[in-house]
């Protein structure tokens, strides 16, 4: 037995061992469940915020700063990613590297990263499919709080959409939508990305919600009846917005779409 | 009817890691995310099904793909 392997069998015994650890309070359950904000937030969720889904109503009602975590670590990933690809981009191959490419006759130029693709599914499909698609995402992003579904779900969908835009344009078949409408475009995409998580930071602070509390109020002055759940969906639409394109832009980079 | 889906998805997975086409484990990864999505929404979890099925199935699977056309596709192992 070589030493590399007995290496990786001792490390392999190690994290098996760690993740018993990890999992045994579950699979040993001597102290019961803490109950005390489950049972309130079940009583309490769906009356304080309007939203008949449970779900959304604690994750955006109550946990509105977890959420915008979440879409930091998202931000600096797709940053991280979006950066790479254009370095990737931007330097082809060469030196050493190239060399050992064109060794191995796996080497192909930049022109040829960029050959269209032609298949009767992709000219006939893409294009049509992807109002579809993007009608989807955008219910299930809209009615988050009614029904499964919000934000991230609704923003990955409207992301799938955009990406079959995309496609549809690169193979050039019939019914994409033209180069000129450029809302589809990394530039839209990385704006929209970017007021979207404005949008969001300024929601979830608690200066926000008491103002939109104040809005309620006045406009039931007026006559006018806001009701309680329209910050839980003004969130889910920045949400969707921010997850979708940020999606989308790494996705519609990746597949080479930024020349247009 | 769970024990099923769990089985199918942990043949799937296995496929995935022990093959040699990274295309073809692509596909099977996809193919095990649709498994757990049906597994969440048995499991009255259909935000969570939503969302694996969203993020598993469609948005990872491009990116694997994007990147086994950019590269190599076979493991060179």
């Amino acid at each position: 037995m070589r030493r590399a392997d007995i290496a990786g069998t001792l490390a392999g015994i190690v994290v098996a061992i760690l993740s018993c650890a990890v999992v045994a309070p579950v699979l040993l359950p001597d102290v019961p469940w803490p109950e005390a904000a489950r049972d309130l937030l079940a009583a309490r969720g769906l009356g304080e915020t309007g939203a008949s889904n449970l779900v959304s109503a604690i994750y955006l009602g109550y946990r509105a700063f977890d959420t915008l975590g979440e879409t930091i670590v998202l931000l600096a990933a797709l940053a991280g990613a979006v950066s790479l690809i254009g370095a990737a981009r931007d330097t082809p191959l060469h030196g050493e590297e190239a060399g050992v490419a064109a060794d191995r006759g796996d080497y192909r130029g930049p022109a040829d990263k960029r050959r269209r693709l032609h298949t009767e599914i992709m000219d006939s499909i893409a294009g049509k499919l992807a109002p579809i698609v993007l009608l989807f995402g955008a219910y299930v992003m809209l009615y988050g709080h009614s029904s499964p579904g919000g934000g991230f779900q609704g923003g990955v969908v409207i992301a799938s959409g955009v990406i079959f835009i995309a496609i549809g344009r690169r193979s050039g078949g019939i019914g994409r939508i033209g180069p000129r409408l450029t809302v589809f475009g990394p530039r839209a995409l990385s704006r929209m990305e970017a007021s979207a998580f404005a949008a969001i930071v300024l929601l979830s602070f608690p200066v926000s919600i008491s103002a939109f509390e104040g809005l309620r109020a006045g406009a039931s002055a007026v006559g006018v009846s806001v009701p309680a759940v329209s910050y839980i969906v003004a969130l889910n639409v920045s949400i969707g917005l921010k997850v979708g394109s940020g999606v989308a832009l790494m996705c519609v980079m990746m597949l080479g779409g930024e020349s247009e | 009817m769970i024990e099923f889906v769990i089985a199918l998805a942990c043949a799937g997975s296995a496929y995935a890691l022990l093959s040699k086409d990274l295309l073809h484990g692509t596909i099977a990864l996809s193919a095990t995310s649709v498994l757990s999505a049906l597994l969440f929404f048995m499991l009255r979890a259909p935000d969570v099904a939503i969302t694996e099925a969203a993020v598993g199935a469609g948005v990872s699977t491009i990116i694997f793909v994007w990147a086994i056309r950019e590269t190599d596709r076979k493991d060179g192992r």
